[in-house]
């Protein structure tokens, strides 16, 4: 008899527990991006004042347009240019193909509202471009249509 | 720094825009089966990221360290769909409870659709995903994940006790099973289809 009943077991013990799950708090990700860094930060990445700093104290993506899902993707048609930031340079060449934010996030160990902010930022200085907004998807009849046809080919 | 417009391309080294992401909502109690959902249809396993609690929840949540931290942060699992080369489907697991309501609206932002996953022994879980839902008339369905060994109910009966509307499809789901996580998918998308027909005109 399987064990598993498609409920998600790990999650159970949620807030008992929410520091041991493996992927919250310190990924391995996290603390492989602070051993590349040459300078030591008091606040270990991830915490609440590493995040400001690293924003320069700017939260959210929503000014910048800059949603959790929004896809980015490096310029091949910029200058490599150096990148001021550890933080930056990291998602820059997690983007070399196109990636949703919240991927990028997981994928480097940073917070999602500190990519948000930092993504908006290489956007606007144009090292990564963005997917355009989704917001009247919903409408867009063909849109759905062809999403529909999708999803059933898979 | 002045730079010319992001659509603006160099010929023969032309970026493409990058796909359109469709967001879907999964959303519903903890361990109601949201990542297993997710992990059914993603063609990536289901990554998590962290998102920070804010001012809004300092106070509540402790460490449990003695330390004067008064921030956590909060897992979202999600996974990826690839559906053609110009669209890629995202869908996200959402924490269902009051505590979390502050990531609601980054969350909901530009979503297509919610599927608010039910367990029919803790119907309750559910309620702050449907109000949420209703609140920002995001269309949504609701699905029911019940197995068995576990409380079941018709239905009816949970449509009778979450009280949708008469419109709101109410469907059953094995969360393991990627045809029915699809099936899923695909009534949400008939619904926002009607939706989108209807308002046409």
């Amino acid at each position: 008899m399987s064990t598993f009943d498609g409920f998600d077991t790990e999650e159970t013990s949620y807030e008992e527990e929410s520091f041991g799950r493996p992927f919250l708090g310190r990924s391995m990700h996290a603390e492989a991006v602070q051993e590349d860094e040459t300078h030591v930060h008091e606040e270990a990445p991830g915490s609440h004042q590493y995040s400001y700093l690293l924003t320069g104290g700017r939260t959210g993506g929503g000014a910048a347009g800059v949603g959790i899902e929004t896809i980015l993707v490096r310029d091949v048609a910029m200058e490599r240019q150096a990148p001021h930031s550890a933080e930056l340079a990291l998602i820059v060449e997690a983007c070399v193909m196109p990636v949703a934010v919240a991927e990028v996030a997981a994928r480097i160990g940073l917070p999602i509202g500190v990519v948000q902010v930092l993504a908006g930022d290489l956007v606007a200085s144009g090292v990564l471009l963005r997917s355009s907004s989704t917001l009247s998807l919903g409408d867009d009849v063909l849109f759905i249509e062809r999403l529909i046809h999708g999803v059933a080919a898979l | 720094m002045s730079l010319p417009s992001e659509t603006m391309s160099i010929p023969g080294r032309a970026t493409k825009r990058p796909p359109i992401p469709v967001k879907i909502l999964i959303s519903g109690g903890f361990g109601v089966g949201k990542t297993t959902t997710v992990g059914a249809l993603s063609e990536i396993t289901p990554l998590s990221t962290e998102a920070p609690m804010t001012s809004m929840s300092v106070g509540v949540d402790h460490d449990g360290t003695g330390s004067l931290k008064t921030t956590t942060t909060v897992a979202m699992d999600f996974g990826r769909i690839t559906i053609d080369e110009s669209i890629i489907l995202y869908m996200f697991g959402t924490p269902g409870q009051d505590r979390f309501g502050f990531m609601w609206n980054d969350l909901a932002d530009g979503a297509l659709g919610g599927v608010v996953l039910v367990d029919p022994s803790r119907l309750n879980d559910c309620y702050v995903a449907l109000d949420y839902f209703e609140k920002i008339k995001l269309p949504y369905v609701v699905a029911v994940n019940q197995f068995t060994g576990r409380a079941r109910m018709t239905l009816d009966e949970v449509r009778h006790a979450v009280n949708v509307d008469p419109d709101v499809p109410v469907v059953s789901i094995d969360a393991r099973s990627r045809e029915q996580v699809k099936a899923v998918v695909l009534t949400l998308l008939h619904r926002i289809l009607a939706r989108a027909k209807s308002r046409r005109g």
